[in-house]
């Protein structure tokens, strides 16, 4: 039995949208997230405090009491007044700052104005009190009907009330100060227009006179943002523009108007000549108000919507914080940095002036980038040579060859010692830009050389490189190696290699460790050799060796180029005897691949594949922990960081046809060089660390899912110790999240430990079951996709979900969704149903399905259907149980839209399908039992075995309706072993309240056989108490209620820690 | 997503178009007569948030006047402009604000209206309190307007979001109507918070002087009665139209037994101008970088 249900509800842990942000100083950073505000501090990267601020709301504004200060470090304290719909609460926040580093080392809070409710929903407070340490409270609040009410909160006094001349109701408010001192508020109707008026001021009627209206939006106002002089005005919309107004009431001004984001604006700051804007696509940019263009689209949150965005005193970050409840930091002085628009960005690159005997200025053919200071040119004369950053080194001439003056193939190896050169007529030389050895020429080939290519040979001072000419069928190899005393270098054919039919080489990449040569075509395709350990015989030419393909695929990247291809050699991310690359292609989309070899055959499988571009992707790169793409879009250069996904930096190019060449140190681009060829100029570009760290990580907060969660499951087989749970979510997003709860953090967070991202449309169930070695999970949602998952634990706190296997579809219409599934592992039945487990699914085409998995093939079958509820069916559950009955019995429950539950012996069916062997999918006419409890939809479904005879089987039932009413039925089934009859029912006690709730109930969870918890969109949690009353009836208790801060919860999952 | 996609998740979508309706939500109305006989007797009516008016629609069918001479009157309000419909008093306007109720006003001077609906909803931003909070304000900005249009033993209907605040707009409702219902639609899905209220009997307090200067602004909770307490107000709830009718939530296959094809029909009503209309034209003409 459970004890009374005392203790209130506490808020331990919250992962939802961020509603606010708010910079007090330029590294001190108020957020607001569901009822609680969090103070972070972004040059150390971390959360310093958490405050509770609302019971039952969560916070929609965060508003000082003076302008943030523009130094760090010194900030004592502030008062901060926090609202949140009706509600206003105002806090004092003392913050402790290290006296060397500046950083924010503690911050208290003192309750300054205890929270107060007023007549309507707050859009915005405004300090009257204009001395920010003046010890009184006095507010201006900008309420939902147009009206502001003037409070002095020291005394609990209204000073002021006056309505707007317009009577209307506004989705935004913003209140700013003229250079008279006169307070205005700027009212954004529903009818588009902006009202600015005085809030002093009356008309005739003692209303608020309206002094200027800004007309031009076509939609909804969505917030209104002014400048920090109070001379501009800039307003978001749902017409997808951003529109920037002078407020000067005296001029008829012209308003600037910013389309570009791709859905509505939910807010938009404005700091010197930049507008920062957040919106639904779930993008933030920076829009320059000057030439009036976009000059950042930063995209760092999932599913839909960024709500939240400050931009720090200094202009020099902008924080963002999305749906995903997700705080980003951008910065505005990398922008600069990282968005290459003009040549006073570049370094052009100047060749030594013509020389006496030609006519025309020696120019760039091609080049090749040595280190992230260094290029190797080509000219127009036929010459190499080598120039550095720091111009007041003179160029090095490395080799010269006139032959080579109309055309040369360059290629570099990665540490810049090596470069290789082909010519017109089949000609190849060997230098070094370094002075590691001498050149070397040979004739390599017939026709014009159309690839050089060098790779590390996985020895230092040994190379492979791979040339051909433009017949192209085959590709030689050869060696080159660094003699042991200085001299000409060695070079030696040792294979040539046949190229699948139509295969026209774009990238050629080779694994040392497996020996593997990996190159993808032109058009899409990759084909893969093993090479033979080549010993480097010094002097001995041997006949070439002749490879073969080891392995071919077409159209990995559609019938586009495979432009790069890299190895991802990170000891982390692989398994032995496993080779993982990724290649990328002119689609625009990146790969990756498993390859691996079983009895002498490789095989490989795709692993990842993800749309970047809507132009070309050339290279790829694995630095560090990282994949770094690039590519060309709408004439830009730009490099990509895919695992952070960002676009780091671009240039200004002109296109894609350029000659190219980029070096980078790490995964962030901290140190970097891209270079191009402009009408036969070399524009450089240089990265170099930014010493003037601004924040810590670009990550201040991890994101949890953007999209509405339908499901949220605790993985009650984890976490024995009751500190730290292991969750599991998903939804709208169709990604599978797994997230730790650990009740000893005190920041309120959770941690994401693992996504999973497979399904293809909104999950809607999980369920799981006890397997033979670990949990098995089940998933379901839309278009009838259901699969199956074994649970492993990866170390202390990692999981590992691996996907087992995928349920054929079952219904002869594509768009039937799975609303619910239950599951069970049928080892209580015997030895012989060990690892075996039934999924019933409750369906929207008016179907229930029950379904057999079998670990042993990794396989759903169909076992059973039923139309018995003729409507869509949307709960189900199912027990496999054998206390109480002679023999062991499958029972389900299931529940639709029809009001109805039904309850289901599946026994003889699942024992059925196992004896008579490849049996058909039975058709369930009728149900053991069915019984109306709801008017509607019942969308909560919750049953527990609670054994109270010693005969028969027990089972609560406890159901949740769209029509505000919950049910409670115990059944009592027995079984006869003399007739073999299955189960009957023998008792029914039932009881039903009608409106336990004011809307739909959305969660139930039965906790023990007499009590239960229940949610619903009326944003309360319910405990009850169950009474049997004579008449096999049940009376309900209400023993606790609680009004919580989530609005419109879709789910809820209840772990009795012990 | 198929064209066709959308008619087999919505069966009231495709009805909706089979039988000519502007919006599935018709035969959420109808759903309501079938349940509470709401157009017996009427002959004059406002619809309040009414584009692209489907309920506009059902009404002008519903209310036939015997009376040549007093035909039947129907003023349908919206924030977007409306297809014109025969029959049909439209006027463009935001129902917040006093002048747009105003002019409501001035159509039923002299002789009060029997029924007033109302089905409106914000543009939703995903903040769902704030979200419930302006839908809540809908409501209350059409109860003003019904308490200066309705006759008494009037009937106003009104779309309501269940959320955390409804006993306080049942409370409110309460002061003007002796008979309050929360009646869901089985033509509006099972897991929407959308319901509708149906507020019978007009019967106005005492000395009660309707005014349009002062907006009804929701109560607030008094102490102790914001739980499930014996204090909340509970209005029954009621599951309107036909358990044998089609299933807002279940998929449907389409075409016939016989699987001729299946003829996707186009909606009855384009949309009207969205707010994003310059932007889509914009794109269009590849403006938008
Ligand atoms: C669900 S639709 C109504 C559908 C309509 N009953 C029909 O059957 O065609 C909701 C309508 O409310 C309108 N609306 C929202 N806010 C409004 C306001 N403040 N004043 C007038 N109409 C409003 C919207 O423009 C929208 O057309």
């Amino acid at each position: 039995m459970v004890g009374p249900l005392s203790v209130p509800l506490i808020k331990t842990a919250y992962a939802g949208q961020i509603t606010a942000l708010c910079f007090v100083t330029p590294t001190v950073l108020l957020a607001a997230t569901g009822p609680f505000l969090k103070v972070f501090d972004i040059l150390a990267g971390k959360i310093i405090a958490v405050f509770e601020i609302f019971e039952h709301n969560r916070i929609h504004g965060i508003h000082p009491d003076r302008p943030p200060s523009s130094a760090s470090g010194t900030l004592q304290t502030i008062r901060v007044a926090l609202s949140g719909g009706k509600e206003l609460k105002v806090l004092r926040l003392n913050f402790e700052c290290d006296t060397i580093t500046g950083t924010l080392v503690s911050c208290e809070q003192v309750i300054e104005c205890p929270l107060r409710s007023f007549k309507d929903w707050i859009k915005d407070v405004h300090w009257m009190s204009a001395d920010g340490d003046h010890p009184s409270i006095t507010l201006a609040l900008a309420l939902t009907h147009n009206f502001v009410e003037v409070w002095d909160l020291t005394a609990g006094s209204l000073i002021d009330t006056v309505q707007c001349e317009e009577h209307c109701i506004l989705y935004s408010a913003r209140f700013f100060e003229t250079g008279d001192g006169k307070t205005y508020l700027a009212s954004g109707t529903v009818f588009n227009h902006v009202l600015l008026w005085d809030i002093s001021a009356r008309n005739q009627d003692g209303e608020g006179i309206i002094h200027k209206s800004l007309i031009g939006h076509e939609g909804v106002i969505f917030n209104i943002r002014v400048s920090r002089d109070g001379k501009r005005l800039a307003t978001a919309s749902d017409d997808r523009t951003i529109r920037v107004w002078e407020t000067d009431i005296e001029r008829k001004s012209q308003h600037i108007c910013l389309y570009g984001h791709a859905a509505r604006i939910w807010d938009c700051k404005l700091m010197g000549n930049y507008v920062v804007s957040v919106a639904e696509d779930s993008t933030c940019r920076v829009w320059d108000l000057e030439t009036e263009e976009c000059i950042a689209c930063w995209e760092g949150h999932e599913g839909k919507n960024v709500w939240g965005v400050d931009i720090d005193p200094l202009a020099n970050v902008v924080a963002s914080g999305g749906g995903d409840s997700g705080i980003r930091l951008w910065s505005l002085t990398l922008l600069e940095r990282n968005k290459i628009d003009s040549d006073a960005q570049m370094h052009q690159v100047q060749l030594p002036a013509a020389s006496e005997e030609s006519t025309a200025p020696e120019m760039v053919k091609t080049f090749g980038l040595l280190d992230f200071s260094q290029a190797l040119i080509s000219t127009t004369a036929g010459r190499f040579l080598t120039s550095h950053r720091d111009e007041t080194l003179p160029m090095q001439e490395i080799y010269a060859d006139r032959d080579l003056a109309r055309y040369a193939s360059l290629g570099t190896s990665e540490c810049g010692q090596l470069s290789v050169v082909g010519g017109m007529e089949g000609q190849l030389a060997a230098f070094s830009p370094t002075g590691a050895f001498a050149a070397t020429r040979w004739v390599g080939h017939v026709g014009k050389v159309t690839q050089v290519v060098i790779r590390s040979s996985g020895t230092a001072g040994i190379w492979y490189l791979f040339t051909a000419d433009k017949n192209d069928e085959e590709m030689y190899m050869s060696c080159i190696k660094i003699p042991s005393e200085f001299g000409p270098c060695m070079v030696d054919r040792i294979a040539t290699i046949t190229l699948p039919e139509h295969f026209w080489t774009m990238d050629i990449a080779f694994s040392p460790e497996h020996q593997l040569l990996i190159m993808g075509s032109r058009s899409g395709a990759i084909v893969a050799y093993d090479t033979p350990l080549f010993e480097a015989k010094e002097g001995i030419v041997t006949e070439p060796t002749i490879l073969l393909p080891a392995l071919v695929r077409r159209r990995v990247h559609g019938k586009d180029s495979v432009s790069s291809i890299a190895i991802d050699d990170r000891p982390s991310i692989q398994s032995i005897g496993e080779l993982i690359f990724g290649t990328v292609g002119r689609d625009g989309t990146y790969c990756r691949f498993a390859m691996a070899k079983q009895n002498e055959t490789w095989t490989m499988e795709l692993l990842y594949r993800s749309k970047i571009t809507k132009g070309w992707l050339e290279k790829i790169y694995y630095v560090e922990d990282m994949a770094v793409l690039c590519g060309f879009y709408q004439k830009r250069f730009f490099a990509y960081n895919e695992t952070k996904k960002y676009e780091m930096f671009s240039v200004a190019c002109g296109g894609g046809h350029r000659k190219w060449d980029f070096r980078l140190q790490d995964g962030l681009l901290n140190r970097a060089t891209f270079g191009f060829v402009r009408k036969e100029y070399l524009q450089l570009i240089f990265r170099e660390t930014d010493n003037t760290q601004q924040f810590c990580e670009p990550k201040l907060q991890d994101n949890h899912s953007g999209n509405e969660t339908r499901v949220v499951r605790f993985i009650d087989s984890w976490g024995e110790n009751g500190d730290t749970s292991l969750l599991v979510t998903s939804g709208e997003d169709a990604v599978l999240r797994f997230a730790e709860y650990d009740s000893r953090r005190n920041d309120q967070s959770i941690t994401n430990l693992l996504s999973v991202r497979k399904h293809t449309s909104v999950v809607r169930s999980i369920a799981f079951s006890k397997g033979l070695s670990g949990t098995l999970m089940f998933t379901a949602g839309a278009r009838e996709e259901m699969r199956c998952w074994r649970l492993e634990r990866d170390g202390d706190s990692a999981i590992r979900c691996l996907d087992m296997a995928v349920a054929p579809n079952a219904s002869d219409i594509t768009e039937t969704r799975i609303m619910d599934i239950g599951s069970a592992s049928l080892s209580a039945l015997g030895k012989d149903f060990h690892g075996r487990h039934v999924v019933l699914a409750a369906c929207s085409d008016a179907y229930l399905r029950l379904w057999l998995y079998d670990e042993a093939s990794n396989e759903f079958s169909l076992v059973a259907y039923s139309r018995a509820h003729q409507r869509c069916v949307l709960k189900a559950r199912i027990s496999a149980f054998a206390e109480g009955l002679s023999t062991p019995a499958v029972v389900g429950i299931t529940a639709g839209t029809d009001g109805r539950v039904m309850a289901w012996d599946f026994t003889d069916t699942v024992k059925q399908h196992f004896t008579e062997s490849g049996s058909s999918v039975v058709d369930l006419a009728q149900p053991l039992y069915t019984s109306k409890v709801h008017q509607s939809g019942v969308n909560a479904l919750d049953i527990l075995p609670c054994p109270d005879s010693d005969k028969g089987l027990t089972l609560l039932i406890a159901t949740g309706g769209d029509d505000n009413g919950i049910s409670a039925t115990k059944i009592t089934f027995c079984d006869h072993i003399s007739t073999q009859a299955g189960l009957t029912v023998q008792k029914v006690v039932q009881g039903i309240i009608l409106s336990p709730h004011s809307s739909g109930v959305t969660g139930i969870t039965v906790i023990s056989a007499s009590r239960f918890l229940t949610t619903s969109y009326d944003q309360r949690i319910n405990a009850f108490d169950l009474a049997e009353l004579s008449g096999d009836t049940y009376s309900f208790i209400c023993v606790a209620s609680q009004y919580v801060d989530v609005a419109d919860i879709s789910d809820m999952d209840v772990r009795l820690v012990r | 997503m198929g064209k066709s996609s959308k008619d087999k998740r919505d069966i009231y979508y495709r009805a909706a178009k089979e039988q000519g309706w502007r919006a599935r939500s018709a035969f959420k109305l109808l759903q309501i007569d079938e349940e509470f006989d709401i157009f017996s007797g009427v002959t004059r009516c406002v619809d309040l948030c009414a584009a692209p008016g489907s309920w506009s629609q059902v009404l002008s069918k519903k209310m036939k006047s015997d009376d040549p001479n007093d035909p039947a009157k129907i003023v349908a309000v919206d924030l977007q402009a409306m297809a014109p419909l025969p029959g049909v008093i439209q006027l463009q306007g935001d129902i917040t604000k006093s002048s747009t109720a105003e002019q409501i006003i001035s159509h039923f001077e002299g002789r009060l209206a029997d029924l007033v609906v109302c089905d409106g909803a914000p543009d939703v931003t995903g903040l769902h309190d704030m979200d419930e909070y302006i839908q809540a304000q809908l409501l209350l900005a059409a109860l003003n307007i019904t308490t200066n249009v309705l006759r008494p033993g009037g009937t106003f209907i009104a779309k309501i979001f269940r959320g955390k605040d409804i006993s306080l707009l049942y409370a409110q409702m309460k002061i003007f109507f002796p008979t309050v219902t929360c009646s869901k639609p089985r033509s509006s899905r099972n897991s929407s918070i959308e319901a509708f209220i149906v507020c019978q009997n007009y019967t106005p307090p005492p000395n009660y002087t309707p005014t349009m200067l002062n907006p009804l602004l929701d109560y607030s909770y008094g102490e102790g009665n914001e739980l499930t307490g014996i204090n909340r107000v509970i209005v029954p709830f009621i599951a309107c139209g036909d358990l044998s009718g089609f299933d807002s939530d279940q998929t449907y296959a389409l075409g016939n037994a016989e699987g001729e094809e299946y003829n996707v029909l186009d909606p009855v009503q384009m949309p009207i101008r969205p707010p994003y209309q310059t932007y889509i034209d914009m794109k269009k003409r590849n403006e938008i970088k």
